[in-house]
């Protein structure tokens, strides 16, 4: 084919996010790397609806243009919000006779040792909904006791009887032997279909009862609306024309079809957010070498807001993952999820969070959220809580009539009325002091918490710089940043909907694990190279087909410990077909591993526990476009006017210069008290600070002027 | 660098001291061999200045061995001065005297040089699995029953181990590969500690960490004297009862007085009970240690803690007393008086401090479970887990469920106890009516059970075993108008025994141990009648306490209120008391 009729044939790859407020689209050119997007309001009752909304405006422009996308790359904070907002579905646990309350039980330790009402969170099935059967494996896998299908038919009736729609099951042992799990499953699938289920072999074959059982909880919560809401997603994209593959994006930053991600949406709890962490990575990755290697990704959207600390360059990564910590963010406050994960810190901070007073009469603002619908007051959809949006508006920060470009209009009013009547009457103050109250409460939980996190990683705030994203990042990331005194603060292009371009910086990556417990010293190496091909073949499955299959890499690791540890570290093995791998070999990659962690070595046995395999398909290479910056580069020609918002700095009104921020060129600087308006958000800076816009456009906040002015007092 | 830090620096470097600590126990537990460190983190690490003062520790240690800490290098130096140190030393000892009150605990200390000189020592502190001796029980006549003691020594010499100590160590336990491992993972530890302190030194172009560590010191001492000027002056008491070991003696008691004066407190114990011939005497660091930790719970809970904490506060303790022992008093099971100072505590200061206070618990003292043995073919197990009762509820909140207090340690998994040892438990769960009724109910206890698996033991072969934990003889009781929670049960084979002392059990013996909540707060008639509702469905709350205790009827079916009639029961019942 000529080069002439490919220019023709246009090929899209189109990123698409939904959070808890908005639904947000990016469609890249894979061939030229231009980006186009978009955004618009989720419908929580129906979030394929929001998808739908979304793909009908890109056809406006281009009604052919689902067939020219090769795919679909989706995250989504549904499944963490699910559990957030304890929105799931009404689930039950079944568990080994005398073991229902493992779930509430918990691990008995306590995450503050100075606090003494220290609480956690209700579990996701209240102990009325979790049921006991009688069975018995012990723990080399032998069955003690056998099932019987009766009594489990039985219990299945009395919870289908009480109206529950998913069950998690969680049985002893079941990591060694899931005979009994099976067995469940299969009469839930056989006679209650309606039903979902999920077991716990399958969703974490692990040792140790309690965070098996959490996790899987978690999955069965969320699964029915996962499920529900994909299949009805696939039914309105595919009559537009849409028949290729959807992609999701996972928690540990791969992507795999939707069809495998579906069967444990525990595994794509973050996947929304990911792709900001995507995103902020990627620019690090582009910061010139004497610049902090240090970022602190920050996403705030309208019902989470979303941090994490890339320390020299890597993003972390853990399997012990918490959600919804409570109280003060102490780790161990929150529902255990062991699940590959970037870490990251979620708190229910965003442009929707409730403000209200609380029963000590103290302003509080989140977790609560009002969501998309009603969402705040001044969206005039009905709602009457004031939120973060509507104190916001009243400061002048945002623009009402051009909020989403004007597309939707916000009803300052409706903000001024509720904030005046549900915060600044009851505690007597001004509605000013009310919104300013509000804005500066939300900066200051996540401030609290993002230290915490920054801490527990052994950064340092002062030398780390923070990427502002998600619709409400940028008009926070100004009063964050002088709350966690980072000096320097970078707002993106399109930062209002970067998970969704984020997501064309993430691999297909599928990863495979398979228990083989041997002390390494009676290990069977043929054993073992057939396991891996085995793996490998199957991994592969899970990716897009690709004429050249060597585009596929595989990571081969095996989890090991010196006998009588916990806690595995996995290492790398060199491709089998290629190098000899034996005893010594893994021993010596153990050891200088374990040393490199660790700073020593054990003269103990070692143990290999799993296989695993992390098959990986680069997507395309992606970039984002760049402009010559020019030195004489002028900001006034983007001024689009003057508008009085609340200086922190002086604590009344002053004029803040409001910018176009397309109309901004590259190297264009701007002092602040300004404005900056975009489509999908809007960046504030204050008087304390100056920026300019760098070759890709992003917007480079200088703070340090403001902490010169500090130490020189 | 020679200026005052400012805030800002001050904040980041203290964090990341605690950072660094932290760090430490995430990689301690991750390293360790036995589930006690791994699962149930009954360890400590905490860092000190050139001056040996307590200045940072990691979170969610253990409060009673962190309090052990304030003098422990002073002691450690006591036989090894600083000028005797010289990089990659590692001190050792368990002097329970010196260090964390009990054999089981042993303690490793290592000077951080920089430049030539000592700027800091990290400790670590870790419950061993075994020590050796008679094990977990209270019935050793003397410390010398009690295990192995190891005097302070030189564990390591300039990076390099002593085998001699390592080798006395590992042949006076029962699991020498699980107890010398955490050991070494002990040192480990404290190297990662100095490289992070030497690190942050550098990158802060600091000379030594003495005006930081000053700094920190005073910050915390002021903020502490300010929260207790708060407290009205004035003489607080209260006298709390120990479990008994046998039915008919007279209970050991403690008798407190805190004592408020301006921005000093003093605690005195005088009339607390003489020494007694049961394992469970507390050394004086102990007692220091529960008694700064009741203190700051209800003065000043939310800063960090380190030895600014303790500037303001004295204590006096009588000689060859429960909580101030004469060597060689046994003291193997010193949490049992030690974890009832808090509540004493918080009892005596209940006049003044009625918002910050929680009930009594049967969360404390700690409740743990020792078994050990021999296996079907030989091979010797040994396994100490922890189990907790239930919290006291206190003034906004019910206590919680089964949870460590006043100490922080966590459970086993099961599936790892059945891993380790041929026992197969029949259940662990929320009992029915266990938390003491209240406006907030005390948090609900657990019961326990297995049967010792007949087809994992070796026959013939003894197993021991040992359970304590929660109150055996008063219950925890409530705080105004609260009621008292249930007290503990022990059966072996349905056979009512005490507890805290050692069983000997063979293959299908079945055992089960009753280990209710708290105790509640505020009056159970002014109860949410939907929060008892709540209780009633889950099933941790009977009918017939839902009537009697809070005046609540609710229809057999378990799903509504007879509103009518609970408004006159609870008319009736609040005339009646």
């Amino acid at each position: 084919m000529g080069m002439a009729g490919r220019e023709e044939m246009k090929v899209y790859r189109l990123g698409c996010d939904i959070g808890g407020t908005f639904t947000d689209f990016a469609l890249i050119d894979s061939n030229t790397g231009e980006i186009i997007i978009d955004k618009c309001l989720t419908v929580p009752e129906d979030p394929s609806e929001g998808i739908k909304d979304g793909l009908h405006k890109f056809m406006i422009s281009d009604p052919d243009f689902l067939k020219k996308v090769e795919y679909i790359i989706h995250g989504t904070t549904l499944v963490i919000n699910t559990i957030i907002e304890r929105k799931g579905a009404t689930t039950a646990l079944i568990t080994t006779k005398g073991f229902r309350d493992i779930l509430e039980i918990r691990t008995e330790w306590r995450y503050d040792i100075y606090d003494l009402s220290a609480s956690f969170q209700e579990p996701l099935v209240p102990r009325f909904l979790r049921k006991e059967i009688d069975e018995r494996i012990n723990s080399q896998g032998k069955v003690i006791k056998d099932i019987n299908s009766d009594d489990v038919e039985n219990l299945l009736r009395n919870l289908d009887a009480n109206g529950v729609q998913s069950i998690a099951v969680c049985l002893l042992h079941s990591y060694i032997n899931p005979i009994h799990e099976e067995v469940i499953e299969k009469i839930v699938k056989d006679k209650f279909p309606h039903i979902s289920i999920s077991i716990s072999s399958k969703v974490l074959p692990e040792i140790r009862e309690y965070q098996r059982t959490s996790t899987t909880v978690a999955n069965a919560y969320v699964k029915n609306l996962f499920s529900n809401y994909m299949q009805r997603m696939r039914e309105k994209i595919e009559p537009l024309g849409f028949r290729k593959e959807i992609f999701l994006m996972l928690s540990n930053g791969g992507l795999v079809p939707a069809t495998v991600g579906e069967r444990f949406p525990v595994r794509s709890i973050e996947s929304g957010p990911i792709g900001g962490i995507m995103l902020a990575d990627h620019l690090g990755k582009l910061m010139a070498k004497d610049e902090s290697r240090n970022l602190f990704s920050f996403d705030m959207g309208g019902t989470t807001a979303k941090s994490t600390l890339i320390k020299d360059g890597i993003m972390p990564k853990s399997r012990d993952f918490e959600v919804a910590r409570i109280d003060r963010f102490k780790k161990g406050s929150g529902i255990p999820i062991t699940t590959p994960v970037i870490e990251l810190l979620e708190i229910g901070a965003g442009g929707g969070s409730i403000a209200r007073i609380n029963e000590m009469g103290l302003l509080q603002v989140g977790p609560q959220s009002s969501g998309a619908n009603p969402g705040p007051a001044c969206y005039a959809q009905g709602g009457k809580d004031p939120c973060v949006t509507d104190a916001d508006l009243v400061l002048g920060f945002l623009n009402e009539d051009y909020f989403l470009g004007g597309e939707m209009h916000l009803d300052r009013e409706k903000a001024i009325q509720t904030i005046e009547k549900r915060v600044a009457k009851p505690l007597r103050i001004t509605i000013t002091e009310a919104a300013w109250g509000i804005h500066n409460m939300v900066n200051e939980n996540m401030a609290l918490a993002g230290k915490i996190h920054i801490a527990e990683r052994g950064g340092d705030p002062l030398r780390t710089v923070l990427v502002a994203m998600g619709g409400a990042g940028p008009v926070h990331a100004y009063g964050l940043a002088k709350k966690l005194k980072t000096h320097k603060v970078i707002i993106p292009l399109r930062a209002g909907v970067a998970s969704s371009i984020g997501f064309f910086c993430a691999p297909f990556s599928y990863e495979m694990v398979h228990t083989y417990r041997a002390g390494l010293e009676d290990l069977a190496l043929s054993d073992i190279i057939d396991a891996f091909a085995r793996m490998k073949k199957n991994a592969a499955k899970y990716l897009p087909k690709r004429k050249d299959a060597s585009e596929i890499t595989y990571d081969l690791l095996m989890d090991m410990h010196y006998v009588g540890q916990g806690f595995d570290i996995s290492i790398k093995l060199p491709d089998l077909d290629r190098e000899i791998v034996n005893q010594e070999y893994i021993t010596e990659a153990f050891g200088k591993n374990y040393e490199q962690i660790y700073g020593r070595r054990c003269p103990d046995k070692i143990e290999i526990m799993n296989l695993r395999v992390i098959a990986t398909l680069a997507d395309r290479a992606f970039f984002l476009e760049t402009v010559p910056v020019m030195k004489s580069a002028g900001a006034d020609r983007a001024i689009k006017g003057i508008r009085k918002a609340y200086s922190s700095v002086k604590s009344e009104y002053v004029d803040f210069t409001v910018y176009d921020r397309y109309r901004l060129s590259a190297g264009a600087k701007i002092l602040g008290p300004a404005i900056i308006e975009e489509r999908e958000s809007t960046t504030v800076l204050g008087e304390d600070s100056r920026a300019f816009v760098d070759e890709r456009k992003s917007i480079i906040i200088n703070l340090e002027a403001e902490l010169q002015n500090e130490q020189s007092i | 660098m020679n200026k005052a830090f400012d805030s800002i620096t001050l904040e980041i470097l203290w964090s990341r001291l605690i950072g660094i600590t932290n760090e430490a126990a995430v990689t301690l537990m991750r390293t360790s061999f036995s589930s006690i460190i791994r699962d149930s983190r009954d360890f400590s690490i905490a860092l000190f200045d050139d001056q040996m003062r307590y200045i940072a520790q990691a979170e969610g240690c253990t409060p009673g061995q962190l309090g052990c800490m304030l003098p422990i290098v002073k002691n450690f130096c006591s036989k090894y001065p600083p000028g005797t140190l010289e990089p990659g030393d590692e001190l050792i000892m368990n002097d329970p005297w010196l260090a964390s009150s009990h054999l089981d605990d042993i303690s490793i200390c290592r000077p951080i040089f920089f430049g030539g000189k000592i700027v800091a020592y990290s400790v670590c502190t870790a419950h061993q699995i075994d020590i050796g001796g008679r094990g977990a029980g209270q019935e050793h006549n003397d410390v010398f029953e009690e295990g192995l003691w190891i005097p302070i020594s030189k564990l390591c010499r300039a990076g390099e181990e002593n085998e001699d100590v390592l080798n006395f160590i590992a042949h006076n336990v029962r699991v020498p590969e699980k107890v010398i491992g955490d050991i070494r993972a002990q040192m480990a530890v404290n190297h990662l500690i100095s490289n992070r302190i030497s690190e942050l030194i550098i990158e802060y172009q600091m000379e030594d960490l003495k005006e930081l560590s000053s700094e920190i010191l005073l910050r915390t001492q002021k903020s502490m004297r300010d929260k207790i000027r708060e407290i009205p002056d004035g003489k607080y008491s209260y006298k709390h009862y120990a479990n008994k070991f046998k039915d008919n003696e007279e209970p050991l008691q403690i008798c407190v007085e805190v004592q408020v004066n301006n921005d000093e407190i003093t605690v005195d114990y005088t009339g607390t009970s003489r020494q007694t011939y049961r394992a469970i005497n507390c050394c004086p660091n102990m007692t220091l240690s529960y008694t700064l930790y009741g203190l700051k719970t209800v003065i000043n809970p939310h800063i960090p803690n380190n030895a600014g904490t303790m500037e303001p506060i004295s204590l006096k303790i009588p000689e060859a007393n429960l909580l101030n022992p004469k060597f060689p008093a046994p003291v193997w099971g010193r949490t049992s008086i030690a974890h009832l100072l808090p509540e004493a505590i918080y009892s005596a200061l209940a006049p003044v401090l009625k918002d910050k206070i929680i009930a009594q618990s049967n969360s404390s003292p700690l409740g743990s479970h020792m078994m050990r043995g021999v296996k079907k073919g030989g091979e010797r197990f040994l396994i100490y887990h922890f189990i907790l009762g239930g919290m006291g509820a206190n003034a906004i909140k019910d206590g919680a469920h089964c949870l460590s207090f006043p100490t922080t340690v966590g459970n086993t998994a099961i599936e790892i106890l059945e891993s380790d040892a041929p026992i197969l438990f029949q259940s662990k769960e929320l009992m029915c009516d266990s938390g003491g009724p209240g406006k907030f109910r005390g948090g609900c206890g657990q019961r326990i059970s297995f049967i010792v698996d007949e087809d994992g033991v070796e026959p013939g072969e003894q197993i021991i075993t040992m359970i304590k934990g929660g109150k055996t003889d008063f219950p925890p009781l409530g705080v105004l108008g609260g009621k008292p929670a249930p007290t503990v049960k022990l059966r072996i084979n349905n056979k009512e025994c005490r507890n805290e002392r050692q069983h000997v059990l063979k293959g299908g013996d079945f055992f089960v141990y009753e280990l209710p909540g708290g105790g509640g707060y505020g009056n159970p008639l002014e109860r949410d009648v939907r929060m008892v509702l709540k209780d009633v469905r889950d099933g941790i709350l009977s009918f017939e306490s839902a009537e009697t205790d809070y005046g609540v009827i609710i229809g057999q079916n378990g799903l509504i209120v007879d509103l009518e009639g609970t408004r006159n029961l609870r008319e009736k019942l609040s005339k009646e008391s």
